[in-house]
């Protein structure tokens, strides 16, 4: 009897537990279930960010890359800047050498002028200079005679034997220049390129006045084959030339002169010891 | 410190002589140059013969011999194969230019010389 109590007591009991498993169950299934639609929420929420983080992303990428242009182009401004310096060093070097070689062209055609005063060596030297420094081809010079009154040929390249060996003053262009004592430039069919004064300043203390004097002339027919044109360096120099080549000229022919005069006295010093 | 560059400069012009030595007496990353000079190309070659020289300029019309002679001499000879010639010469047609070449100049130039480009070509040759 005992045992048959126990055995109601055990199913009764083992009846309580099967109903609390079977809560227990649905309850397991509810929280399944809840999860499911938490999923489904997380997954909806997911969806719904994901434009405006990216969107955030964007506008920062944005905001760099604008700042990056704009160091970008602040060192394209840098760059730009230090190139047109570098240009304008460059030009600035070129306009110095060529600076340089005009003076170191001037400093020898003096010192080759100035170093002789022997009249054909001053001839000569601008000889040389109108060849090597300017690149004349043909070209002659000319000084004028005692009286004023006619050019005549001293030298010079002159591959045409039919060139005048002497010009009055006044005639032709040669001696228009030397009339007129200004330069002349031809055009490019001229037979003349150029033709130019050469002259000198002379001061009479006496009188207190200053006057030009003209030694000759310079005149330049052609340029060497592979030389197109004179430049701006070229009329320089060849001004300056004329200046130099005057100067020279002049002081040659008055130490022959003088030359001259000093063996004529000794001459007549000696006819007067002898007599 | 470095030994100074030797150089032959070979012309009858006095005047170009000057200015040649002038002008290049002292280059940017070579330093200072020494020069020898010779009235024409018979002075030169002598001149070379005795001489260790790194740098040969020539002009090409001169009397008792001519530059062109001077380059094809110094050519002949199996030790003088490198060292650098340029010509500098008032003659400009392409035959003169390919006739100074041919013989074994280095350069060409023409006279009136710029300074600048004798300058760039003499620092080429030298480095």
């Amino acid at each position: 009897m005992a045992k048959a109590e126990e055995l109601l007591k055990i199913f009764n009991k083992s009846q309580e537990l099967l109903a609390d498993l079977q809560n227990g169950q649905s309850i397991i299934e509810e929280l399944i279930l809840e999860n499911l639609h938490l999923k489904a929420k997380l997954s909806g929420l997911q969806t719904d960010l994901a434009p405006k983080v990216i969107s955030l992303k964007e506008k920062e990428l944005e905001e760099e890359n604008k700042k990056l242009r704009l160091q970008v182009g602040i060192l394209e401004n840098t760059v730009s800047s230090v190139e047109k310096e570098n240009r304008e060093f460059i030009q600035r070097y070129v306009e110095i050498e060529k600076q340089n070689e005009g003076l170191a062209n001037l400093y020898v055609a003096s010192y080759q002028l100035h170093s002789t005063l022997d009249t054909q060596r001053v001839v000569s030297a601008i000889v040389e200079i109108m060849i090597n420094l300017i690149g004349a081809e043909e070209f002659a010079i000319f000084t004028v005679n005692e009286d004023s009154t006619e050019l005549i040929l001293l030298g010079g390249e002159l591959t045409q034997n039919n060139h005048r060996k002497k010009i009055p003053i006044g005639e032709d262009i040669e001696g228009q220049v030397a009339l007129k004592r200004t330069v002349y430039r031809g055009d490019s069919g001229s037979n003349i390129l150029i033709s130019i004064p050469l002259e000198i300043t002379v001061s009479n203390k006496t009188k207190n006045e200053t006057n030009t004097e003209l030694i000759g002339i310079l005149s330049v027919y052609k340029l060497l084959n592979h030389k197109k044109n004179f430049t701006s360096l070229d009329y320089e120099l060849l001004n300056l030339l004329a200046g130099q080549a005057a100067t020279a000229l002049l002081s040659a022919r008055l130490y022959q002169g003088t030359e001259r005069k000093l063996k004529t006295i000794e001459g007549f010093m000696n006819l007067l010891r002898q007599s | 410190m470095a030994m100074e560059k030797k150089v032959l400069v070979v012309d009858d012009s006095a005047t170009m002589r000057q200015l040649l030595i002038m002008a290049v007496r002292k280059l940017d990353g070579i330093g200072a140059l020494n020069f020898v000079e010779a009235v024409d190309g018979k002075d030169g070659y002598e001149k070379f013969s005795t001489g260790n020289f790194d740098l040969i300029l020539s002009d090409i019309k001169m009397p008792n011999m001519t530059g062109l002679d001077l380059v094809a001499k110094v050519r002949q000879e199996a030790g003088n194969k490198t060292i650098p010639i340029i010509i500098i010469s008032t003659k400009g047609e392409e035959h003169d230019i390919q006739a100074g070449l041919s013989l074994g100049a280095n350069e060409y130039l023409l006279k009136p010389i710029s300074t600048i480009r004798l300058k760039e070509v003499i620092t080429r040759l030298l480095t």
